[in-house]
């Protein structure tokens, strides 16, 4: 009966089988299933279904792509993952800017796999990876946008990105990452980000993901952070069919500050899941996170935080709260707050909702002239307009809060029947 | 006095034998009234009496079961049509707890209101430098500053402050009729003479008012062409500021209320 149980929390992967073994690997490899804890309320049963393509090389062709991106006010250092492959034109902007170094890197960093399968695939299928290293008591004058687009292509494809990013002590980065897609053709991003800020370093790291309603999209963020560091995040969601966000952070050095936070603005049948874990290893480290969940149609959105202080982890204080607002009758909010402490001294609170839109403010708009749906659409973007002040960068704010904004107005039936 | 009422063809507002529960209590019974244009008329009653519920079922807010009667506004079926269109139709209500809306600073809330109203009416949309330019005015007679209009809409906004922007609303909007529902409770002297000045300012032969209230203290400042007391859901007294004097000195005892309800 054991091995049943076991094979129960394994789905099968046909595409990671073959192209394992056409790498010669003969590492086990397969996809969670709803029966681990972690993937209860995310079902990859689809993606195991989708016979996914090698990534052909030779169809690399940004010029000739229709799309258009905001820019950075102020300007940015662009690196382009084109179908998830490094543009390296775009590397020779990189050679001299004092205290930058950006290079292609051979293999994925130096991630202890564990016993997921995502991060095994993406080292193992060694997609193109890159290595970012910001020397010593370095102010980058503009920030880093990662940019991974994918374009048009007749079969579904698949590709593992990696990017490690170092911050040595005393700087202090920005990171946008803006995932987007050219058409609505099905393809299968995951990815892998390993950070690694000293002492004394700051880091503010901006996830936007906008991506088709056939997209795929597993991104895992492992960060560490040093002594008296600062790592700030803020993630946005609002498309890919199924997307999985996951942070594994440490704080490992004393006064290191973490702040996550993010949204999803999803509808139509898509699944948005932030899983974080965040670990006290140090004392007097804070930790903070705040996600804002709007659903409509027959989405889902999951939001797991966990929290582990460790023994050695005193004084130390932490802060959760997630919250989902559901403008559907037939949209799910899976929740999942988790505290796991081992040190005697700590502060730490956790909070969970799930609501609706509140009735009074919204015959409070109507009364004064707006549709039902242009009194949603306002709510909303006051609830988000106080979340967005969540990040620190004034030009990744407003990038944020255009994204989410057309968005929303593209997107009416997000508003729903309620 | 009571003056008597203007003899247009048909009354801005006609409500008939209205009768409106909410769950399984009836709070309005058989309650009539007519507000034709340029009138201010005034409901008083004592607590409990079916005041807000009169404001909130005329203004289209759910959770009101309408019985019985019938609600003519400028000749259309009211109770056919949605909270927007009532306001864009010309009616306004004045809040008596102006909702709190997080995020939203009170400015753009203006203009998407004001804007909502002159496109369904078919007028140009206002641009957000035309808009400042018409607001200016206002905003100063309702004392209103610049960093009041960034402030999120009546989040941290004191008693007085969200009584004035809910009149600079009603300046805005420009209704034909405004149910102002005790938009003097929780005022000061001070904020309530501002108030009411507004409120003055803006009467107008097109303009009726129906004013509710508890004290005669903003009766003071605007005059009403009809006073009316509501008593368990029906208006059982209309009268003129002698039924004030009455009130003001022996309370609703001294109107004989249960008396009046049986005539």
């Amino acid at each position: 009966m054991a091995t049943t149980s076991k094979k129960k929390k394994k789905i099968d992967f046909p595409y990671a089988k073959k192209a394992f073994a056409d790498h010669g690997l003969k590492d086990e490899i397969w996809l969670p299933s709803t029966q681990n804890e972690y993937w209860k309320y995310t079902n990859l049963s689809s993606l195991s279904r989708i016979d996914f393509f090698k990534n052909p090389n030779n169809e690399t062709n940004l010029e000739s792509c229709e799309f258009s991106i905001d820019p950075y006010e102020g300007g940015s250092y662009d690196i382009f993952f084109f179908n998830g492959h490094i543009v390296e034109t775009f590397l020779e902007n990189f050679s001299d800017i004092d205290g930058l170094s950006v290079s292609l890197s051979g293999n994925q960093g130096n991630v202890s796999i564990d016993s997921n399968p995502l991060i095994l695939m993406n080292q193992k299928l060694k997609g193109d990876s890159i290595n970012i290293e910001v020397s010593q008591n370095t102010i980058l004058d503009k920030p880093i946008r990662l940019i991974f687009f994918s374009s048009k292509h007749r079969n579904p494809v698949a590709w593992h990105p990696g990017v490690n990013l170092k911050i040595n002590r005393g700087s202090k980065v920005e990171v946008f990452e803006h995932y987007l897609s050219e058409s609505n053709d099905v393809y299968w991003c995951n990815s892998l980000l390993s950070i690694e800020l000293g002492q004394s370093a700051e880091l503010d790291h901006y996830r936007l993901q906008e991506e088709s309603i056939n997209a795929w999209n597993t991104s895992y963020n492992l960060v560490s952070i040093g002594e008296n560091s600062q790592y700030e995040n803020f993630s946005l969601v609002t498309g890919a069919e199924m997307s999985r966000n996951e942070i594994n952070l440490e704080l490992n050095g004393r006064d290191s500050i973490c702040s996550l936070n993010g949204s999803h603005l999803v509808d139509s049948k898509r699944v948005s899941d932030t899983t974080t874990q965040i670990i006290h290893n140090a004392p007097y480290s804070k930790s903070q996170e705040k996600y804002l969940s709007i659903l409509g149609g027959n989405s889902r959105s999951v939001l797991q935080g966990k929290i582990i202080v460790a023994r050695e982890a005193q004084n130390i204080e932490g802060e959760q709260l997630l919250r989902s607002i559901l403008l559907s009758e037939n949209a799910e909010a899976c929740t999942k707050p988790e505290l796991e402490i081992y040190a005697d001294q700590v502060k730490c609170t956790h909070g969970a909702t799930i609501g609706q839109l509140d009735d009074s403010q919204l015959f409070y708009l109507q009364s004064r002239g707006l549709n039902l749906n242009d009194a949603k659409a306002l709510i909303i973007n006051g609830l988000m307009n106080d979340h967005f002040n969540l990040i620190r960068s004034k030009e990744a704010r407003d990038l944020m809060r255009g994204a989410f904004e057309s968005s929303l107005r593209g997107n009416l039936e997000i508003l729903g029947t309620i | 006095m009571v003056k008597d009422h203007k003899e247009s063809s048909l009354p801005l507002l006609s409500i008939n034998s209205l009768q409106v529960s909410v769950e399984s209590n009836i709070i309005l019974k058989d309650f009539s009234l007519s507000v034709s244009e340029g009138e201010v008329h005034v409901i008083m009653g004592p607590n409990g009496s079916g005041k807000s519920t009169l404001s909130h079922v005329l203004a289209g807010k759910d959770g009101y079961n309408i019985i019985d009667g019938k609600i003519d506004f400028n000749g259309e079926d009211l109770l056919s049509l949605t909270p927007e269109e009532r306001a864009c139709k010309g009616m306004f209500l004045g809040f008596q707890y102006p909702v709190e809306i997080p995020g939203v600073p009170s400015g753009t809330f203006l203009k998407e209101a004001v804007n909502s109203v002159r496109k369904y009416r078919g007028e140009a949309e206002y641009d957000a430098m035309q808009f400042l330019s018409l607001i200016k005015d206002v905003c100063k007679t309702m004392d209103i500053s610049d960093q009041m209009l960034r402030r999120p809409l009546n989040v941290g906004f004191s008693g007085g402050e969200k009584k004035r922007h809910e009149i600079l609303q009603m300046a805005l909007l420009e209704p034909s009729l405004a149910i102002l529902d005790e938009t003097d409770s929780g005022l000061d002297i001070d904020a309530l003479r501002t108030v009411a000045n507004g409120i003055n300012g803006l009467l107008a032969p097109n303009r009726s008012v129906i004013l509710i209230t508890h004290y005669q203290r903003m009766l003071e400042y605007i005059k009403p062409d009809f006073i009316h007391i509501l008593y368990e859901g029906k208006i059982v007294l209309t009268g003129g500021m002698e039924l004030v004097e009455t009130l003001e000195k022996d309370g609703y005892a001294g109107l004989e209320l249960d008396s009046a309800k049986k005539k």
